[in-house]
């Protein structure tokens, strides 16, 4: 899990979306690791250290570029079907679920995902006046195929807290090589958030505006493309290596939502991590 | 009489020619598990004897050095016992090396062996490990709890 708040909140919501880089993330997690199709890996959990730069749109920095160290946290548990993933390099990296469906080439699972709670007043003076934000739950379900080397998986979820209200949607696609011991993995996505949940997130009210020093805006429907790709190596049997560059963009975005200090309509990353497999 | 006598002579050579066969053959015997003593003091060493894969099931890659060494010298072949299958034979030498380009899915024993023979004189393994294990999801079915 990383713990950067202002970063996962800014790379979160502009480009990748909330749910979507969740899911992203997992079917990105089976990627990595090589998973083979129809297999789940067995209980695990891991601690890391991630160095990671690149650009993207804060709440918080002024500067488009960022750089920093963090602490990983990744895990899985598996008991009967039902599943809790933690994959601290995505965004939103908690996934609680349930697998009910497996075939040869198909799986489903029913899935909770709860969002990050977006930005508050503990996280910047700037937001003082601001309405709290909270966490949307989202739950919905997503179906994994596995066509010939490729990973497919689409995805839909709602928010059941009624914070947010909103629903997201996501198309990925990915796939994963082996050159000898060196893992690689490329995905490409698309991923669609509703107007509900990023006017949630990144509206200003007028009630708001009227007493702070942002404008009123009204979020609209984000689709977004993203695309990963990263190398996985395992150094022994307890300490694994990955490098992963991220590049995601808006492509059908008309809202510069106020909140944000720095602004961009994509974001991009490179980050390299080592981390000890308990 | 005489024919008699003759007949107690070579009865008594053939035994004493059978005395001498059985006693040389017997330290010949003596001689030849020396020998296979000697053998059995053969030597084999591979570095590294792990290979470390990401998850279970993977296969896994890993250039390998065996190295072997033996009191005496003669004719040794370095075998994959799964699948007995001969990776190098040496001849007439006490000591050899080969680098391998191992890739498997699973451990593997590797011996080393007179030329011809069964015997395993010496036996060393590489043992393949991984990161994350992996099951196997049931398949073709829904499931509730």
């Amino acid at each position: 899990m990383k713990f950067n708040l202002a970063k996962q909140v800014s790379l979160a919501l502009v480009t990748l979306g909330f749910a979507t880089s969740s899911i992203a993330a997992d079917i990105s997690h089976s990627l990595r690791n090589n998973t083979e199709f129809n297999s789940a890996p067995e209980n695990y959990f891991e601690i890391g250290l991630a160095a990671i730069a690149g650009k993207g749109s804060s709440f918080t920095r002024d500067d488009e570029d960022f750089s920093d160290f963090e602490v990983l946290v990744n895990g899985s548990y598996n008991w009967r079907g039902f599943f809790i993933d933690l994959y601290g390099e995505s965004h939103t990296p908690l996934v609680f679920g349930y697998n009910a469906y497996d075939s040869k080439n198909w799986s489903f699972d029913v899935v909770l995902i709860p969002t990050g709670n977006g930005m508050g007043e503990e996280l910047d003076d700037r937001f003082i006046g601001i309405n709290e934000r909270h966490v949307s739950v989202m739950l919905g379900g997503r179906a994994t195929g596995y066509f010939a080397g490729n990973t497919l998986q689409l995805s839909m979820q709602h928010d059941i807290t009624g914070n947010s209200s909103g629903t997201s949607a996501s198309v990925l696609v990915g796939r994963n090589w082996q050159y000898r011991n060196w893992n690689f993995h490329g995905m490409l996505g698309l991923n669609y958030n509703d107007e509900k949940l990023v006017d949630y997130y990144l509206g200003v009210s007028e009630e708001e505006a009227a007493r702070t020093d942002f404008t009123a805006f009204t979020g609209k429907s984000v689709l977004g493309f993203t695309a990963e790709a990263g190398v996985t190596y395992p150094i022994n049997e307890d300490w694994v290596f990955r490098a992963t560059t991220r590049y995601g963009s808006a492509i059908d975005n008309d809202s510069d939502s106020p909140l944000f200090l720095t602004d961009r309509d994509n974001a991009m990353s490179v980050s390299t991590s080592i981390s000890y497999v308990f | 009489m005489t024919i008699h006598m003759t007949r107690i002579s070579l009865f008594i050579i053939n035994l004493i020619i059978i005395t001498i066969v059985f006693i040389s053959g017997s330290f010949r015997a003596m001689g030849s598990e020396e020998d296979a003593n000697k053998q059995s003091s053969i030597q084999l060493k591979i570095s590294p004897q792990r290979c470390v894969a990401l998850r279970q099931g993977q296969t896994c890659y890993q250039h390998v050095e065996f190295n072997w060494h033996s009191t005496v010298k003669g004719d040794f072949c370095l075998v994959e016992l799964s699948q007995n299958k001969t990776l190098q034979c040496w001849s007439k030498i006490n000591q050899g090396s080969l680098s391998y380009d191992f890739q498997d899915q699973a451990s593997r024993n590797y011996v080393m062996r007179a030329k011809g023979s069964t015997i395993d004189l010496v036996k060393q393994k590489i043992t393949v490990a991984w990161v994350y294990k992996s099951s196997k999801r049931p398949k073709g079915s829904w499931r509730l709890f």
